[in-house]
This record gives C-alpha cells, sequence and structure tokens, in this order.
C-alpha cells in the first residue's frame, strides 16, 4: 500500500503524460459513453412510444370507387368487410381519417395532416394540453408550435375556418414527419399534424382519406401473416400496407440507420482507442521502471516481493481509468442527450425517454479500462522486476548498443557528423524505434480517418445532388403508354421497378452470399435493387462514375448496365461482372456490369430504357418521368416530386450524420494529437542526458535538434504517408460492414490537397509538440542529468 | 581567457524559511594556466561553485567577470557562446553518447571549433590507440574517462573543468587520468579547475580551495607541485 501511494505521488513529475493518458481514457470512454447512450436512448425512446401508443401492425387501405366516394356512406360500406375480414384473421381495427390541407403564404408552402385523433391504435402523443373536445379546437405538433411562437388558446386558422389551440402532440405514425410524399423535405416550421375533430373535418372543403390501422389480437406481428392478408383482400379493392408499423418502421428506418451506424463506430472506434492507449501506456511504464530499476532492487533487497512491487505500477492505469472512465462516461451521458435533442428537436417527432445514467455502463466503463490498463502495468513492472536483485541494484551503467545501431554507424561512416549521429540515436534501440514507428503510424491512420470521416456524409450528399439536374420527378400510379403523356414541357421517360438479384451467381469468382444480407426483417427471400432506366444522352438525371466522376449514362447499351456503389460493395461486384436479376414475374435477364456510380445511399442499378422495357415487358411504356418544367395533367394519376425538394431532403438527412461524424472526427485529431504529445514527451525523455550533455558542451538549440531533438521528423512523415493505404482500408472495411448491415455506405477517400494539409498539420504540430517538450529541460535540469 | 574573477557572489536556492544557501560570499580569482583544486565535503558547495565558474548556473547575487568582462547578466545564447569557445568539462561519469564510437564522441568536442585538434592525435595522446572505433559499453571506466577528456581537449578550450574526474575510477586509472590532465595543462598551458572530494589530488595544484557550508574556507598555494603518478591515493 505504502508502494502504491508513493507510487501516486510520483505520477506528478511527470504531469503531461499522467494527464494526457487520462484525457486519453476520458476521450476514449466519452466516445463510447455518447454513442451507446445514444443508441440506447433512441431505441428505448422509439420502443416504448410504439408500445405505449398501440402502432399498427397493418394498415388497409381501401380502393375507394367513384360510385362508393358518391354515395356519403364510404365508412358503413367498409366497416362491414373490415368486420369480416378482423374475424376471419383475428386482428382488430381503427379507421383513421386524414386529409391533406396545403396553401401559400409568400414564397412558403405550408402543409398541414389533419388527423381525427384515434382512440385504440395510433394513439396520439400529448406533449402538452389536450386532444380537441369541441369541434373547434384543434391540437397541433409542438415543433411547428415552438417554430411560429404558438401558445395554447392562440388561434389556428385552416382554410378559413378559425380553431382554438387547445394542445400539441405528436402522431406516432409519423415519427419522420413527411405529410406528403411531393414534399420530402421536412419543414418543421411549416408542416404540422393537426388534430380535429371528426365533425370538423367533415365541414371542412379537403379530400378525405381513409385507412384502417389494425393490430392482430394476439400481439403476434408475423410478415408472413401480413403478406398472406395482402393475398387475400387483393381481389376486395383493398390494399393492405404494412409499413410504418412496429417492426417494418419506413418513418423510422432513418432513426435505425442511425443506430447502427452508431453501434458500429462504438464498437470499432472503441477497441482502435484502448489498442492505442495500451501502446502508449507500455511504452510509457516501461521507461518509467526501468529508470526505477535500482530503486525497485533496493525494495528487493529489504525484503519486498515481485508481485508487491509490480503492483504498485498500476497508479497510473487506476488514475486514467477512474478519472477518464468516470468522467468520460457521464460527459459523454450528457452528449448522447444533446445529440438525441438535436435529431428529435429537427425533424422527427419522438418524445425522448431517457433510460437514466446506467450503472452497468458506467461500471463497465471504469472496469474495462481499469483491469486491461491494470494489468498490462503490472506484466510490463513484473517483466523488469523479477531480474536478479543484484542484477537491478547494479544496473550496468553503460547502455549496451545494439547490434543495428553497430552497423548503422559502420554504414554511416562517410556521411556527415551530424548525420551519424542522427542515425546512431535512432537505432539505440530497435525495440524503441519500432514501438515509436507504431504509434506515429496510429496517430497517422487516426489523423487521416478523421480526415476521411469529415467529408464522408457530404461527399455522399454532393453526389445525390449532382445527379438531379431535372425540375420535377413524376411518378405515376401505374405503367403508361409514352403516347399517353401529354405536356408542353421537356421531359425524360423512365422505369422504376424492382428486380431481384438471383442468389448463386458468381462475382469476382465468388459465389454470393445472401445469408449474409438476409438478415432483414423483411424476410426478403432475395438481394433486391430499384432500376433507375436511363436514355444514353439524358440531361434530366446523370450518373457519375465513381473513379472518374464522367457521367455514364451513354455507356449504358443493351445488356450493359452500371450499379450504384453500395450495391458494388455489399455484393462485391465491380465492372465486367455480370448479375441475373428477375422480376417479379420470374422473367430471369444478365447483365454485365460497366460502370459503378458515385451513389452510397440507394440500391440503384442503372440500364438503358429500352433495354428494361424489352427484357420485363414493357414496350413504349413508363412509371416515371423526369421533367424540366411543372407537370401537369389531369387525366393520369401521379405524384410530383420538385428535384430542389428532394436536394433539401438530401441535405437534410444528412445534417445529423454531419454532426455525428465532425463530433467524431474533432475526437479522433483531439486524440490524436494527445497522443503525439505523449510521444514528445517520450522522445525527449529518451534523450534528455543527451541533450543535456550537448547543451554543457555548447552546442546550440538549433544544432541539437537537428542532431537529437529532430531525429524522429522524417520518420513521421514516412508514417503518415505510409498510414494512408491503412486508413483507407480500415474505412473501407468499415463502410462494408456498414453497407451489410444499412444497405447504405460512404465514399472513402481524401483529397491531395487535403491530405497535403493534414501532413503539414502533423508535422506542425509535432515540430511544436517537440519544441515545447524540449523547452522545459532548462539549466537546472542538465546539471541534474549528466549527474 | 586569462582570468575568471568570483565577486561576492551568493547563490540561494528556495526562498524565504525555505531559502538555502549553496554559495555565500564567495570571492575567487582564477589565473590562465593554474591548476586549481577545489576540496569540500558533500554539500560543501564545490560543485555549485564549478557550474557557476563554468558558465552552467547564474547567480543569485554577486558578479562573474571573465578578462574583466562582466558575464554575470548574459543571456543563454551568450554563455552558450563561452562555453562553446573557451570551456571543456569533464564528469565524474563521464557523459560520452552511448551509441557514438570513442572517435565519434571526441569529434563531438572537436565539432564545435574551428580550429580543432586532431582526433588521432588526441587518441593518442589519451593513450586511447586500438580504441577508436569501440562505443562506450566496450571500454572501461577509465578508458571512457580518457574519452571524455579527449571529447573536452579537442576544441583547444582554454579552461577544463573537471568534477570529480576520478570519483568513479581505481587508484592506478585514477592516477593515469590525472596525469594526463596534467600534461595538458603543462604542455598546452590550459587552465585546470578540478573539483573533487579525494585529497590526494592535491598534489598536482597549484592552488587548493577548501571549501566548506557554501564558504571558501581555505586557501592555500601548493609549494611543491608533484607529479600525478606519485600522489598519495586517499
Amino acid at each position: 500500500m505504502l508502494l502504491l501511494k508513493n507510487s501516486f505521488k510520483s505520477l506528478k513529475e511527470n504531469k503531461a503524460k499522467t494527464i494526457g493518458i487520462v484525457v486519453l481514457v476520458f476521450l476514449s470512454c466519452f466516445l463510447f459513453s455518447l454513442l451507446s447512450n445514444s443508441i440506447s436512448i433512441l431505441k428505448q425512446s422509439n420502443d416504448d412510444y410504439f408500445t405505449k401508443q398501440n402502432v399498427y401492425d397493418f394498415t388497409i387501405l381501401p380502393d375507394i370507387t367513384e360510385e362508393e366516394n358518391a354515395s356519403n356512406n364510404i365508412e358503413e360500406i367498409y366497416d362491414q368487410k373490415m368486420k369480416k375480414l378482423a374475424k376471419e384473421n383475428d386482428f382488430y381495427y381503427e379507421l383513421q381519417k386524414t386529409a391533406l390541407y396545403d396553401f401559400e403564404k409568400g414564397d412558403n408552402e405550408y402543409i398541414f395532416l389533419l388527423i381525427v385523433p384515434q382512440i385504440n391504435i395510433n394513439k396520439s402523443y400529448l406533449v402538452e394540453g389536450s386532444l380537441p373536445n369541441n369541434d373547434n379546437e384543434v391540437t397541433i405538433s409542438d415543433q411547428y408550435a415552438k417554430q411560429n411562437n404558438l401558445k395554447i388558446g392562440d388561434s389556428f386558422d385552416v382554410d378559413g375556418t378559425k380553431f382554438e389551440i387547445v394542445g400539441f402532440a405528436y402522431q406516432p405514425d409519423f415519427v419522420y414527419p413527411v405529410m406528403d410524399e411531393e414534399t420530402p423535405e421536412v419543414e418543421s416550421s411549416m408542416q404540422s399534424v393537426v388534430f380535429i375533430m371528426d365533425n370538423a373535418i367533415n365541414e371542412l372543403d379537403v379530400e378525405i382519406k381513409y385507412n384502417y390501422s389494425a393490430r392482430f389480437n394476439d400481439n403476434t406481428y408475423n410478415y408472413n401473416r401480413v403478406m398472406k392478408l395482402r393475398e387475400d383482400v387483393k381481389g376486395d379493392s383493398q390494399y393492405v400496407n404494412s409499413r410504418n408499423n412496429k417492426i417494418n418502421r419506413s418513418r423510422t428506418e432513418y432513426l435505425y440507420e442511425q443506430m447502427k451506424t452508431l453501434s458500429i463506430f462504438s464498437i470499432c472506434f472503441l477497441v482502435f482507442l484502448f489498442l492505442i492507449i495500451v501502446f502508449a501506456l507500455t511504452v510509457i511504464l516501461r521507461k518509467k521502471v526501468e529508470a526505477d530499476k535500482s530503486k525497485l532492487g533496493q525494495l528487493k533487497a529489504i525484503g519486498y516481493g515481485n508481485f508487491e512491487i509490480a503492483a504498485s505500477y498500476i497508479s497510473l492505469a487506476m488514475l486514467s481509468s477512474i478519472l477518464g472512465g468516470v468522467f468520460g462516461f457521464t460527459g459523454g451521458y450528457f452528449g448522447a442527450e444533446w445529440i438525441v435533442n438535436i435529431l428529435t428537436s429537427s425533424f422527427l417527432q419522438l418524445p425522448i425517454n431517457s433510460p437514466g445514467l446506467n450503472p452497468l455502463g458506467l461500471m463497465v466503463s471504469v472496469l474495462v479500462p481499469f483491469m486491461l490498463f491494470s494489468f498490462i502495468s503490472f506484466i510490463i513492472a513484473l517483466f523488469i522486476i523479477k531480474r536478479p536483485t543484484l542484477e537491478l541494484i547494479y544496473e550496468n551503467r553503460n547502455e549496451k548498443v545494439s547490434v543495428l545501431s553497430k552497423k548503422v554507424a559502420f554504414l554511416s561512416k562517410n556521411r556527415s557528423f551530424k548525420t551519424q549521429i542522427k542515425f546512431g540515436l535512432l537505432t539505440k534501440s530497435p525495440l524503441r524505434f519500432i514501438s515509436v514507428f507504431l504509434i506515429m503510424l496510429a496517430i497517422c491512420v487516426m489523423l487521416i480517418v478523421s480526415l476521411i470521416v469529415s467529408g464522408m456524409v457530404q461527399s455522399n450528399v454532393d453526389a445525390k445532388i449532382n445527379q438531379v439536374a431535372y425540375a420535377y420527378e413524376v411518378g405515376f400510379d401505374d405503367y403508361e403508354d409514352i403516347s399517353d403523356i401529354h405536356t408542353d414541357v421537356y421531359f425524360e421517360p423512365s422505369i422504376n421497378m424492382r428486380l431481384y438479384a438471383k442468389e448463386g451467381i458468381t462475382a469476382n469468382g465468388q459465389i454470393l452470399d445472401y445469408d449474409a444480407l438476409n438478415n432483414n426483417e423483411d424476410a426478403l427471400n432475395d438481394f433486391y435493387v430499384d432500376t433507375l432506366a436511363l436514355l444514353p444522352n439524358s440531361r434530366l438525371l446523370k450518373i457519375h462514375d465513381n473513379k472518374t466522376g464522367e457521367c455514364v449514362n451513354g455507356k449504358l447499351k443493351g445488356n450493359e448496365i452500371g450499379i450504384s456503389a453500395v450495391i458494388s460493395q455489399l455484393l462485391g461486384v465491380g465492372v465486367g461482372d455480370s448479375i441475373v436479376f428477375y422480376d417479379n414475374d420470374k422473367t430471369e435477364k444478365t447483365y454485365k456490369v460497366v460502370a459503378v456510380s458515385d451513389d452510397y445511399g440507394q440500391d440503384d442499378i442503372y440500364v438503358a430504357l429500352d433495354t428494361i422495357q424489352n427484357d420485363f415487358g414493357y414496350t413504349g411504356k413508363v412509371n416515371i418521368i423526369y421533367t424540366d418544367g411543372k407537370y401537369s395533367d389531369d387525366n393520369l394519376d401521379y405524384v410530383a416530386v420538385a428535384g430542389n425538394e428532394e436536394k433539401s431532403s438530401f441535405r437534410q438527412q444528412a445534417e445529423l450524420p454531419i454532426i455525428l461524424t465532425s463530433i467524431f472526427a474533432l475526437i479522433l485529431t483531439l486524440i490524436s494529437f494527445i497522443v503525439l504529445l505523449i510521444l514528445a514527451n517520450i522522445i525527449i525523455d529518451e534523450n534528455r542526458k543527451n541533450i543535456s550533455f550537448l547543451r554543457i558542451l555548447g552546442y546550440t538549440g538549433k544544432e541539437i535538434s537537428y542532431m537529437v531533438v529532430d531525429i524522429y521528423t522524417p520518420i513521421i512523415m514516412i508514417a503518415y504517408i505510409l498510414a494512408l493505404p491503412i486508413a483507407l482500408f480500415a474505412c473501407g472495411q468499415f463502410t462494408n460492414i456498414m453497407a451489410e448491415s444499412v444497405y447504405s455506405s460512404y465514399r472513402v477517400g481524401i483529397s491531395p490537397l487535403l491530405f497535403a494539409v493534414g501532413g503539414l498539420c502533423i508535422f506542425l504540430s509535432y515540430k511544436i509538440a517537440i519544441r515545447t517538450t524540449r523547452r522545459n529541460i532548462k539549466g537546472e535540469e542538465w546539471r541534474r542529468n549528466v549527474y | 581567457m586569462n582570468t575568471i574573477e568570483l565577486i561576492n557572489i551568493k547563490k540561494q536556492y528556495g526562498k524565504n524559511e525555505a531559502a538555502v544557501y549553496a554559495l555565500k560570499d564567495v570571492n575567487l580569482t582564477i589565473e590562465r594556466g593554474e591548476i586549481v583544486v577545489i576540496l569540500g565535503p558533500s554539500g560543501s558547495g564545490k560543485s555549485t561553485l564549478l557550474h557557476i565558474l563554468g558558465a552552467l548556473d547564474r547567480v543569485t547575487d554577486g558578479t562573474i567577470k571573465i578578462n574583466k568582462e562582466d558575464i554575470t547578466n548574459l543571456k543563454e545564447e551568450q554563455l552558450t557562446k563561452i562555453r562553446r569557445d573557451r570551456i571543456g568539462f569533464v564528469f565524474q561519469d563521464y557523459g560520452l553518447l552511448p551509441n557514438l564510437t570513442a572517435a565519434q564522441n571526441i569529434e563531438l568536442g572537436a565539432k564545435l571549433s574551428k580550429e580543432p585538434m586532431i582526433i588521432d592525435e588526441l587518441i593518442q595522446a589519451v593513450e586511447l590507440k586500438g580504441h577508436r572505433d569501440k562505443f562506450p559499453s566496450q571500454m572501461s571506466g577509465g578508458e571512457q574517462q580518457r574519452v571524455s577528456i579527449a571529447r573536452a581537449l579537442a576544441k583547444k578550450p582554454e579552461v577544463l573543468f573537471c568534477d570529480e574526474p576520478t570519483g568513479s575510477l581505481d587508484e592506478e586509472t585514477g592516477k593515469k587520468v590525472l596525469s594526463i590532465l596534467q600534461k595538458v595543462n603543462k604542455e598546452l598551458g590550459t587552465t585546470l579547475v578540478i573539483v573533487t572530494h579525494n585529497p590526494g589530488i592535491v598534489g598536482i595544484a597549484h592552488r587548493i580551495i577548501k571549501m566548506n557550508s557554501g564558504k571558501i574556507v581555505e586557501v592555500t598555494k601548493n609549494q611543491k607541485v608533484i607529479d600525478a603518478s606519485k600522489i598519495r591515493w586517499s
């Protein structure tokens, strides 16, 4: 105990290293806690929300005929059908009545989704106040209220009718609150769900939509059960939709993608960071125990045992894991709440249900580094202490020269004297040289990873935006003859359909393993893609090559197709490979990949329009067109989405990943520089005596820098260059894991300019770190060092 | 460098109640070509005095002059230049760079001068022929100390400060080292200031300075300088 106490006191002697290690553990635990708590908060909030609000298993959308609509008796007609269906299939249901109301005010388009509150299924979540009880009352989204300074009791206008706001609430099937298919951009200051009484909605001049929310009576959701039901009702003018339910949540997919990305981040990088800390700790402790050898020998001589002495070296591990672990975990926990609040305050409408500070997580954050670092410290100390007592006491004052150093001295005989000294110092201990080099490599890898990561999300957004040159994307409800499309605006026809990649095809000589892909809860049989049929000379939708950036539309002819980058990653397929696809009718076609696009977010394949039309029986037909102006057609059912809206939506969806990756890159950069500072400290420590002697002999600071202090400067630049392929490989592996887990990925790359800037940063930081540390060796210390 | 003059030198460590005087009112003049031996028990201030004489340390109070030029308040770079051009050091622990050969260690000193001594001649002078390319770890303590002396002499210093130069050596080797130092003084006219607690060494001194509790308590002129090989080892 006395030895341990003394060991704690000795930590003060080298504050820089002690603080450095504590900060490293703090940042690692902070990052881990930040990410894991974000996942936990999001997951728990989402699960609780879906359970408490009793979100549907599926919806049934009635295909209302004109006669039914004219009868003004829709609810009664369909209630009969639903009762029968519910009895046969053991579910209960509730009608959901909604209507979209939109209007323009200045340049802004406001969208309100009017909803009659449900009682049993999809129960609205009340944030404040109450749900409407009278026909002149409404309850609106609290985000809309906040951004428009609306309070309970204020007036709310819908189509000229005044209502009184009585509360603020969320609708659970609108967690990701896209109100209108034509407006993918979420703008909570101009969009809101509006809960309104049944009589009131009927009085308004709006088109009411009916659908039935349903839940199985036995509370057991099963995808196949829903699919069977879908088949059963096909002929009965009804459509079963199972999206947005508790399991298959299209409106929370985004949330889950973020959570999965976070969890991959947290695991991969925690391991990496701990490895770096262990490495730094090993170098520091080894040096310290070596320096204490004589003292340790004396302790052994007076009767202290090896284990007792070695145990006293866990002080740094104890201090760093307790301080770093506790503060890192707690800081990460509060940081997670902050992140989740940003996420939910921007566009997700999810009540946050914080699980509270997790004592188990806290214990893990403290105990794991404590056990790991203490064990490492103990082993290092024991390894040296177990030498014979006399050898420790009378340590050989003459530092042995390594064989490498001797060889280098011989080989560098004809070089300048200062260079000989430099080489001699550098090769003094090969093991130390390798350790220092590996730490430098790790620092450089971290820095390059942080540079890559910082631009990853933006690069995806840029690629998507670069594709869109159209004013509107017009999607038809069905396949239409091109000749039936009448418009004055220029348009380009296309087909968007689902194709399945056939299992067992070979790519790069390997049979595709669908088991790895089929962990999706959709219970997919095969891996599917969406087609994007293109004209060779398209000017409204341009697909760019992942490597060259050139437009590849012209390359797509016959059976030659392009694939998105994420498909390439997922299937391990590249240019020159062939893939067999089949459609819902099991028509099979083999396509050869001639281009890989820069799209890491969509499972798309790009194919010439005439090919897809001819291969799958849609000659002369289209189901989507791209226009360069506003499209309008009274004869066809369609949804038109503005290109600019889509671009805004891409940017909006990238906001959170950009915040997360920026925080991550920042922490990683910070860690790199802290390790660099520790390393500079170690390097100066190693040469403290040499520097002091040279100073006493009369060498100037500049000369000493050249001969001793700067010996590792070229090495760190070599490490930086070598780190590039390692960082690219590591990020590539990481994005591959992402592609398999969340079916979207990121471009991995770094511009030469950014790489050069990173190199300059690391060079200057190293120089500053080493100079600052060297400056601490003052006159008094020279004298101490030579005795 | 003809003379080094210390006037009313004080060196204090710590402040107020914790203040400890390493040197108190020290006045001393060292003339060119002298061999001065500073004797005293541990903690008497002899090493502090050596550091101040060698422009390694600053005084709390008093004046240091070299050739009548006041160097007390010179900047670090200016003190470095004085050490580089005029002063050599020999330490008890030799202070050799372990990864440099004997010749390279000596060259380390030679590189500081525009007109250095020839390394091979120095090696011969300190009787280390055959050890030229050996690393410190491959040499005995005496051999290492001789390399250290050669390194100090390589730049032709005017004064050589030796801090316990024989402290780690046996009698025979110690005498050999002292012989070399004596030879350097005689042949090159180098001023030698030797700090030691070994009274036997005083035989080679021209002047003996005894210190105790930070003060010079006795200055004796040695009337009978003897050859280093004949001194009585304590």
